[in-house]
């Protein structure tokens, strides 16, 4: 008894899960079929009404316009048929199924000829029903995206075709500005990438202006773009993007797809979305944000940097045909990036770390650089950091400060500082929990701090990560644990920084207890969520969760 | 990393909990539920082997003990240790469930009631 009842609760329960949301009409004269019917939709639609005849379900259908109609043929007062035409005349893209019997068959010309989009033949079979209510949701619901995406599209062609300038701009805006500063994008588009094409390191629809733009900076090992930097600039329609869930496939597939929409002649003609591609067998990228990305290569081998101008040189050699692939060994000889090389990505706004009103410059940047003692560090870009602090440089602008790594739950522990870097598929975090516990449990001896960090680190991870993430591959998280006056903890994704509400410990716990006691079963930072917002990094020197450490204890470090 | 058993001792599921509890297996851990009671509404959730929980792990175990209560069940914790114990205490849970110090006393009361 109690076991009917408990899977009388849970089917119960799935059913009002999978409620598609559409509503229907059901016009049909024998009572006792419609009401079973009826019956059986509800569980299914969100809202199903029934007519006895077409009169009714005619007034019924100008008064609710439902997405759907169901109808017999063959009913008293007004046929099926005949309501249909009626409602045709108002709503010619309304779906329609007809039901009807064997003997019906006389009437299907003139029902096609109405336009209906399925038939059912007596007796109804109710999964035929709901298969077929479900096929015309989904055609619903792809109309309605494709309906948004024209109008994004409508949009964006207007931009670029009215426009031009801005476009143009818009373009610029993403484009690396060392190579713009030549005014002249590397287009490439005598590449092969296919299906096996990795994915890369990041990979981030970043919304700009009007429309939506893919910037992917990853792995491509074709030879044809190996070692290349370039951006490019593809029309892609609708239809693939509804079709292909873009944001969810790997650079790669959407690329195949992309050149075999549109052939691989004149991907520039047109942009609705805007790839940049950085090849990168490299070990990490400083990255702030796609406007204003430069790349400084530091050769451990030679000791020296490559040489920028050289290579922005032969980047824009005079080639004939720019579209063949960059053919100066620039790419293979000097930007290639390999382990023996230190890669860094910085934004150009660097420099414009200024002491006294005197600009920090390239050559700054370079000097501070091979003054530091393991430049293969990946903790360089922090590293690097400090000392500007420390030699007392500011920042016009604060631009400079993510680190991205390919290498996957990378631990490093350097002065007070604990860096964790790993792949948001993770899901058991039991790893990076208790390194951290560990961590803080060796700097500062506090078994309950340590636990406590622990325990907000697994809250994080999880609401972050796992929620918030929702364990997109191709997202590689850094999580950074410092250790000063205050336990800070801050976490990045691919350029954006999660900000999460400065949180008193105590409060932290609270949330806790309220919450999980609560029975909800929902994490802690959901509570706060509503608070969660994501942006582009300003400042890595932005404070996020804070523990205070007692006075009275030890000195930290 | 999170291991479920259950044992029927006189009409009272003894679930045993090893490992760690948090938000990549309270899933399991629900949808063992799922079958658990469809034999029984009385249980004891031995803790003594679990190493650690995080709020989505405690937030399955009270929404599990809900659940019970509908059933007019009753379900304890027994012998929770390290760092569960731990959550249990900041997060005052035994306000909701009762907790047992040993196995044996949850037993015991399951078994008086």
């Amino acid at each position: 008894m109690v076991d009917n009842l408990i899977r009388q609760d849970m089917s119960k329960v799935r059913k009002n899960f999978e409620k598609l949301p559409i509503d229907v009409l059901f016009v049909e004269d024998e009572e006792m079929m419609r009401d079973s019917i009826a019956e059986i939709m509800r569980r299914r639609v969100n809202n199903v009404l029934v007519a006895g005849n077409g009169h009714i379900g005619l007034e019924l259908y100008k008064k609710h316009h439902p997405h759907v109609i169901i109808t017999d043929i063959r009913m008293p007062i007004m046929t099926g048929l005949e309501m249909l035409e009626k409602i045709r005349e108002i709503d010619e893209n309304v779906k329609v199924i007809v039901v009807s019997a064997h003997n019906d068959t006389q009437y299907f010309q003139q029902a096609i000829n109405l336009g209906v989009d399925g038939f059912l033949l007596k007796p109804i079979n109710v999964n035929n029903v709901i298969k077929q209510i479900s096929k015309i949701t989904r055609q619903l619901v792809y109309q309605q995206k494709a309906l948004e995406f024209e109008d994004k599209i409508q949009k964006f062609n207007e931009l670029i075709f009215q426009n031009k300038a801005r476009a143009s701009a818009m373009q610029t805006s993403m484009a690396p500005s060392w190579l713009l500063s030549e005014k002249k994008l590397l287009f490439s588009s005598n590449y092969i990438v296919d299906e096996r094409t990795p994915s890369g390191d990041f990979f981030d629809i970043i919304p700009i202006s009007e429309t939506r733009y893919i910037a992917y900076m990853g792995h491509f090992p074709h030879q044809d773009i190996k070692g290349t930097l370039f951006m490019l600039t593809i029309k892609v329609t609708m239809d693939n993007i509804i079709k292909n869930e873009l944001e969810m496939a790997s650079p790669g597939v959407i690329l195949d797809r992309l050149v075999s929409i549109l052939g691989t002649d004149n991907i520039t003609d047109s942009m609705e979305l805007l790839v940049c591609l950085i090849d990168s067998d490299f070990e990490f990228v400083r990255y702030a944000k796609i406007g204003s990305v430069n790349i400084l290569q530091y050769d451990l081998a030679s000791n020296s940097f490559c040489d920028l101008e050289k290579a922005q040189i032969s980047l824009n050699s005079d080639s004939t045909d720019e579209l063949e692939k960059p053919k100066s060994s620039f790419e293979e000889q000097e930007f290639s990036f390999n382990d023996q090389k230190l890669n860094i990505i910085y934004t150009c706004e660097l420099q414009n770390y200024s002491l006294n009103e005197k600009k920090l410059g390239l050559d700054g940047i370079k000097r501070i650089i091979s003054e530091i003692d393991d430049p293969n560090s990946f903790l360089m870009p922090y590293i690097f950091n400090e000392k500007l602090l420390k030699e007392g440089y500011t920042s016009i602008t604060s631009d400079f400060s993510f680190v991205l790594f390919r290498t996957n739950n990378l631990m490093q522990n350097v002065d007070n500082r604990f860096l964790v870097t790993f792949k948001s598929v993770l899901t058991n975090t039991s790893h990076i929990r208790r390194q951290c516990e560990k961590f803080i449990l060796d700097n500062t001896g506090q078994d309950d701090l340590a636990f406590e960090v622990e325990l907000v680190i697994a809250e994080i991870l999880t609401n972050v990560i796992v929620h918030g993430l929702k364990n997109k591959p191709d997202t590689m998280v850094v999580l950074s644990l410092v250790i000063t006056d205050n336990v800070i903890i801050s976490i990045w994704d691919k350029g954006i920084e999660w900000i999460i509400p400065i949180l008193k410990k105590e409060d932290a716990f609270d949330l806790v207890a309220n919450d999980a006691t609560s029975g909800r079963g929902l994490p802690i930072i959901v509570t706060l969520s509503d608070e969660i917002t994501r942006k582009r990094i300003d400042s890595i020197n932005q404070t996020r969760i804070i523990f205070t450490i007692d006075s009275d204890k030890e000195s930290l470090c | 990393m999170l291991d479920i058993t259950f044992n029927l001792n006189e009409n009272i599921g003894i679930v045993k909990i090893s490992g760690e509890l948090d938000a990549s297996n309270s899933k399991d851990l629900r949808k063992a539920f799922d079958d658990y009671f469809l034999r029984t509404n009385k249980f004891i959730l031995d803790f003594s082997d679990l190493q650690f929980m995080d709020s989505t792990g405690l937030g399955t175990i009270i929404r599990i003990f809900k659940v019970t209560e509908q059933k007019n069940g009753y379900l304890c914790i027994a012998n929770p240790r390290n760092k569960a114990a731990r959550v249990l205490k900041m997060t005052q849970a035994h306000k909701v469930i009762n907790i047992f110090e040993t196995f044996e006393e949850a037993l015991s009361k399951l078994q008086g009631s």
